[in-house]
């Protein structure tokens, strides 16, 4: 936890004991993480309109592959559990890096112009360019993400290292604005193909196949090992981008890796489900008040609630107009808002 | 007033909120973060309205007008005590007078003088309308796009100007083309009336967000605006008759279960049984199947594959959106689920025109529709 602790933003170091305690804590949310994770999958998987009762899920989990309530179990709701929790990962996870990179607690997907781009991307795709399909869409979502990103830079004038939070904040709303106009624009010129795409742009998992498995599938495991492999290089960014530097981190080539992995992990998880707002933003900030600082830590932690939180959200959609399809995206925020104001009065209240 | 005032009223609210929510859900979030950035806490708010607008009504009285006898084709279909229907039957007592006060959907009372001929409007549906009154409009909301009107309509029509987007018409296309009567959509230009009806005498009549009933209810209107009620009795009088020979073509033990779906890559929707073209294929006879539980109000609902094998339909009439060749609907085919419906086993599962299934409505699309259906269906 040693870059944890340097890494630590505000307060007095901890000393052993809280390490300690830290590492409790570490424990306690992965463990708490896991049975949400698993529990959430387990009801996801036993809801659907044929009605299976939770034994019969298992025994069509188990049964043989003829016979119909095994084929809507495995080729219907198994992909569906797996692209939520897919999905919830990567864009938490995306959220972790752009902070870390740009060192600035705003950063997210759906701030920064990320998701915006890769859904106008998405949007064209359905509605204009109907033969586009599976990886060639999630190319040009993911296109369509790395040049909203690198425009929302240019805008903040990330590149000279000032960017304070709220002007990249500002940017990002810029940046959003325009590609939602042109997102709405497209939808207005194109309205004998639209219906759905409204759907769809709300984020979900809703009409989850193997097929959107087989899609995201590399782009999550390459984000995620990339992520995984910028830990150390953000925790010592993490110090501020001179004393980095003195450390012997090449700053630039960090944030480059650090965007391209962002808009990896964001740009094919909405080519797939669509942007699923709200995850990003905030299932970091939760993990980071809940195991402090460090990289190595926080992102599998990130990763596993982001998980956990698009899962159960998944579940929640279910009931709002059962058995019709409400997009997932809906009752993300509405699950994670309630717990991040308790995280963060909790947190105001301990430190004053 | 409108068949049902809940109904017609909601609509335009919801339906663009709905629209507009999801869109700006993302922006909201991002304002929301900008400001509390003041306060070094993050959070963020994402929108998107469940939605969906309330239910669509089942209209309105025997639509070919007083002419009508009672027992028409197209009475079966309807029910009774509709608001809409008195309201059109109340316009007829307006035919023929060269000053005609005509209650539209909005429930304004709009004066018309004279026979209108330069005539705008909104919907292709009320253009089908007015020219089978004998008067082609100048300017149709065409969505700029001039295959959007189907041939059945657009071959009857004379060259007119494009006035763009049904929601949103151009305003100054209108003004330049100096209409003496615009027929504007209640449901889709409901927040424009105002600017409409500054340029000339409009009237809102129910197109969009309809059944077939309120359709018909709408071409009796047409009618009476146009001071064409004979022409326009007459032409509804010989719909009733070719609606009821394309029904006679249909095996009249046919009652299977039905869906109409629209999809595109992403989504599978499933109107309900008060919507347009659902109303139209009900009227052969077959049975919809989306109705009941959650279908009883609202738009066309998502659906997963889970869901519609749960429906289960004898039938499955599906569009996809932009006529594109392929979709998630058509995906779904290659899955054992699927192909354990009766639908596809009994090989009733019918691709069909998004143009003339969704998006024209009106009295000469009905027929389309209906003929379409019979000869998919094999008739007798």
């Amino acid at each position: 936890m040693a870059a944890g602790t340097l890494a630590g933003r505000a307060g007095p170091r901890p000393g052993p004991s809280a390490a300690t305690t830290r590492r409790t804590a570490t424990l306690a949310v992965v463990v708490l993480g896991l049975a949400l994770l698993v529990a959430g999958a387990a009801w996801d998987l036993g809801i659907g309109a044929s009605g299976m009762s939770p034994g019969a899920v298992l025994h069509a989990l188990a049964g043989p592959a003829s016979s119909i309530s095994h084929q809507i179990v495995w080729t219907i709701r198994m992909p569906r559990v797996l692209l939520a929790a897919i999905t919830g990962c990567t864009i938490a996870v995306s959220g972790v890096i752009m902070q870390g990179t740009a060192a600035n607690p705003l950063a997210a997907p759906d701030i920064v112009g990320v998701s915006a781009g890769a859904a106008l991307v998405g949007v064209a795709g359905t509605v204009i360019f109907t033969g586009l399909g599976g990886t060639a869409l999630v190319l040009a979502s993911i296109g369509g993400a790395a040049a909203a990103a690198f425009c929302v830079i240019g805008v903040a004038g990330a590149g000279q290292g000032r960017t304070g939070p709220a002007r990249l904040a500002l940017a990002g709303v810029t940046v959003t604005a325009m590609l939602l106009a042109l997102t709405q624009a497209v939808l207005l010129l194109h309205q004998t193909g639209t219906a759905g795409v409204f759907f769809w742009l709300v984020g979900g998992v809703n009409f989850a196949s193997w097929q959107d498995i087989h899609t995201i599938a590399p782009w999550a495991a390459a984000g995620l090992a990339g992520a995984m492999l910028l830990a150390r290089p953000l925790n010592i960014l993490a110090l501020g981008e001179d004393t980095a530097r003195g450390l012997g981190l090449n700053v630039t080539r960090t944030r480059i890796l650090g965007v391209l992995c962002t808009v990896c992990l964001a740009g094919s998880a909405v080519a797939v489900a669509g942007p699923i707002a709200f995850v990003g933003l905030i299932v970091p900030h939760i993990v980071r008040l809940l195991v402090g600082t460090n990289h190595l830590v926080v992102i599998p932690v990130t990763g596993l609630c982001g998980a956990a939180l698009v899962t159960l959200a998944d579940v929640a959609c279910r009931y709002v107009q059962f058995p019709f399809e409400t997009p997932t995206g809906v009752v993300t925020a509405l699950l994670g808002t309630p717990f991040f104001i308790y995280l963060a009065r909790s947190q105001a209240r301990r430190t004053r | 007033m409108p068949t049902n005032p809940r109904t017609v009223r909601n609509r335009p609210l919801l339906s663009k909120a709905l629209r507009r929510t999801k869109a700006s859900s993302v922006l909201a979030a991002a304002a929301a973060v900008a400001c509390l950035a003041v306060t070094a806490c993050s959070t963020g708010s994402a929108g998107g309205a469940a939605g969906g607008a309330a239910a669509g009504s089942t209209a309105a009285g025997a639509a070919t007008g007083s002419s009508a006898p009672a027992a028409s084709p197209v009475s079966s279909i309807v029910t009774s005590d509709s608001a809409a229907d008195a309201n059109a039957r109340a316009n007829l007592s307006q035919c023929g007078l060269p000053v005609r006060r005509i209650t539209d959907a909005s429930g304004t009372v709009v004066t018309v003088t004279g026979d209108p001929d330069r005539v705008v409007t909104v919907q292709p549906s009320f253009a089908d309308e007015a020219s089978l009154a004998g008067v082609s409009p100048v300017g149709i909301g065409d969505d700029n796009d001039p295959n959007l009107i189907i041939p059945q309509i657009k071959d009857r029509l004379k060259p007119y100007t494009s006035i763009g987007l049904r929601q949103a018409p151009n305003v100054a296309v209108i003004g330049q083309l100096h209409p003496d009567l615009i027929i504007a959509d209640y449901v889709a230009n409901v927040s424009m009336l105002g600017q409409l009806r500054a340029i000339a005498p409009t009237i809102a009549l129910l197109s969009d967000h309809t059944d077939y009933a309120q359709n018909l209810d709408s071409a009796l209107n047409v009618g009476v605006a146009l001071n064409k009620c004979t022409q326009m009795k007459a032409a509804l009088a010989a719909h009733a008759n070719a609606m009821a020979k394309i029904k006679a073509g249909l095996n009249p033990a046919d009652h299977r279960s039905f869906i109409l779906a629209l999809s595109n890559k992403k989504n599978t929707s499933v109107f309900n049984y008060q919507q347009y073209a659902t109303t139209v294929v009900s009227y052969l006879g077959l049975t919809a199947a989306a109705r009941g539980g959650q279908f009883q109000a609202g738009d066309a609902k998502g659906t997963s594959m889970e869901t519609l094998v749960t429906l289960d339909p004898g039938v499955i009439f599906y569009a996809n959106e932009n006529n594109a060749p392929a979709s998630l609907l058509t995906s779904w085919e290659q899955s054992p689920v699927f192909q354990a419906m009766t639908a596809y086993k009994d090989h009733a599962i019918y691709h069909v025109d998004q143009r003339a299934w969704s998006l024209m409505r009106g009295v000469t699309a009905s027929a389309v529709i209906a003929q379409q259906a019979v000869s998919l269906l094999g008739g007798k």
